[in-house]
């Protein structure tokens, strides 16, 4: 029944992922419909013949009525294809396959990043909370939270990279080329990326646990002698990691949105730099499928994090 | 678990003890000192800054800090303090206008629709549960794409970005609010919904979406700071910020003062912002309680 009830809660939240997707697909479509200039003029050029641009036009579907359109669109993308890019007529489907797996790996280091931070500080923090040090890092926190994610990079860049020459301040080296070179060249990117978010996190895990620590349960484990470690890591911050889990799905939009800001600050060809550079050059298909990309990417991290509650908590799966 | 997710997103699921609890309300105070002497900063930008931040000096690029310039010019000869000044005006009119554009549309929103319910509610708060579920950056950046660059423009864009949060307390607070006594004795006594909603309901729901301004306008500030970085905000040759931050990475081993101060101007308004935030929060806590 257990396997069955939690199969179920995930099918069901499968299925609002799916319409999540679908319902955001609209605003992404009507957006780019939005766009002044005619798509078939910005491809032609100057060189299109009224006939040319009119055939361009009905290749292209341009003729037909936006929900047409819009239909047309939902059918190609359910079957991966995602168009082809105005300005060089590449698979935007390539183009976003290339530049994927560099945001994927960017966006690891910035959540080991981010567990680095959060676990430590936050058990520091709910196991001593009057102390200079439970202080120190909520004053840490509150400047962590301020800084912007660009500025950041752009310091660590500047003082890492072109200073003291530690590390490289820009660019990515793929992991095939040189593996030390591949881990050199995200420490500052996923530094950049994951501070903010390890800070929030941080504050996260200290009133859960500190919330946790307040029970019964572990006045008991306490009273019946087990050492302090035992307490928080076995028995208090397993209870924790519910409300923990559920922050952090809610922070991959945070994620995403930074990632964009840091591949553009270091120059790491992935799916954030894809969609600086096509809104910068207007090449409005590729915009609209990184969007997409990126959104369907929040609809998973939360549909993941669903799933993991759903382990977590055997309550939720027979709801 | 009692503790909220937005309240542990905020931080503020724990309770300050000891010295820390001491401290906050002197935070506080300083954040809105803070906020009142850059407000009237930028304001009194035009004698402040001495120069017209869009005015070019060949004979000055990127000058050390000295009494003709008090943080030095930047690679066009700008005086960078008056760059900094009218960028914040830039910073503050986007942040607080855009917060104000998405409150004054999402609270009405929200509240209507929460009141009447039915399908009505269900349609648009499925559409406000949508603009949620795309991460603000993305959201900006495709509506700046759709609309154009520009501060005005980006200003909207952020509106559009703020709107669904704001209209999302407004519901909660009616829905809460509906089920009060004073509420059924104003549909009894034949009070239109129109009434019942903006002058019976509004004045009882206010509190948490006074609470949300601050985090909104410092969540804007971010916004079109980072959106004026990428080249999709505030354009040259106006002061912005975040621009001013883009252009001073090619000159930061030079002038490093050039990337730092707009940087941390960005930062100490938002630390402000938010200390400003957590004071209303305990406020209203204590008020709920």
């Amino acid at each position: 029944m257990a396997a069955g009830g939690l199969g179920r809660y995930l099918a069901r939240r499968a299925a609002e992922a799916g319409l999540t997707l679908l319902l955001t697909s609209v605003p992404v479509f009507a957006m780019v419909a939005a766009l002044p200039g005619d798509p078939a003029q910005v491809i032609l050029g100057d060189r299109g013949t009224p006939d040319q641009l009119r055939a361009l036009r009905a290749y292209l579907g341009l003729d037909r009525p936006l929900p047409v359109q819009y239909a047309e669109w939902i059918a190609r993308l359910a079957h991966g294809d995602l168009g082809h890019s105005l300005i060089n007529d590449v698979p935007v489907a390539g183009i976003v396959g290339r530049a994927l797996p560099l945001t994927l790996q960017v966006s690891a280091w910035a959540f080991a990043v981010v567990v680095v931070i959060a676990f430590p500080a936050g058990v520091f923090a709910a196991t001593r909370p009057r102390s200079a040090g439970a202080a120190a890092l909520r004053w840490y926190h509150g400047w962590a939270l301020a800084v912007p994610v660009f500025w950041l990079g752009v310091l660590l860049s500047w003082y890492f990279g072109v200073v003291l020459r530690w590390l490289p301040p820009s660019g990515f080296v793929p992991f095939g080329d040189s593996p030390v070179g591949w881990a050199r060249s995200l420490v500052l990117p996923g530094i950049t990326l994951g501070l903010g978010i390890g800070s929030v996190m941080a504050r996260v895990v200290e009133a859960c646990l500190a919330d946790v620590l307040s029970n019964d349960y572990v006045r008991t484990a306490r009273a019946k002698g087990l050492p302090g470690r035992a307490v928080v890591w076995r028995h208090a911050l397993g209870n924790a990691l519910i409300p923990i889990v559920t922050v952090l799905g809610i922070q991959a939009g945070f994620f995403i949105g930074g990632a964009v800001i840091t591949e553009a600050v270091f120059a790491i060809p992935g799916l954030g730099s894809t969609l600086w550079r096509s809104i910068l050059t207007r090449d409005y298909l590729v915009t609209q499928s990184v969007i997409l990309v990126g959104i369907a990417g929040f609809v998973v991290i939360n549909l993941c994090t669903d799933a993991l509650y759903g382990l977590l908590d055997p309550r939720v799966r027979y709801q | 678990m009692t503790v909220s997710a937005r309240a542990l997103a905020a931080g503020h699921g724990g309770r300050p003890r000891g010295p820390a609890a001491i401290r906050r309300p002197a935070a506080a105070d300083a954040g809105l000192i803070f906020l009142i002497v850059l407000t009237t900063a930028t304001a009194a930008a035009p004698l402040l800054g001495r120069y017209d931040p869009t005015a070019m000096n060949k004979n000055a690029v990127l000058a050390l800090p000295s009494w003709l310039h008090l943080l030095g010019t930047d690679q066009f000869g700008r005086d960078i303090l008056s760059r900094v000044l009218y960028g914040g005006r830039i910073a503050l009119a986007v942040g607080i206008g855009a917060t104000a554009i998405a409150a004054l549309c999402g609270v009405p929103l929200g509240l209507w629709t929460g009141f009447r319910g039915g399908v009505a509610d269900a349609a648009v708060m499925r559409a406000v549960d949508t603009l949620l579920a795309i991460p603000a950056v993305l959201l900006a950046m495709a509506l700046v794409a759709a609309i154009g660059p520009g501060s005005v423009n980006a200003g909207v864009a952020i509106a559009i970005v703020g709107l669904p949060q704001f209209a999302r307390i407004a519901r909660a607070g009616v829905l809460t609010q509906r089920r009060m006594e004073y509420v059924e004795a104003s549909v009894a006594s034949g009070a239109r919904d129109a009434r019942i909603v903006f002058r019976t309901i509004l004045p009882n729901i206010l509190s948490p979406v006074f609470v949300q301004i601050p985090i909104g306008v410092a969540r804007a500030i971010l916004l079109e700071a980072s959106l004026s970085f990428l080249g999709l905000g505030t354009q040259p040759p106006q002061a912005s910020w975040g621009l001013m931050i883009s252009e001073s990475r090619e000159y930061l081993y030079a002038a490093p003062w050039y990337g730092i101060v707009p940087g941390a101007a960005i930062a100490l308004t938002v630390l402000a912002l938010n200390h400003v935030a957590d004071r209303a929060r305990r406020w209203w806590r204590t008020e709920r309680s």
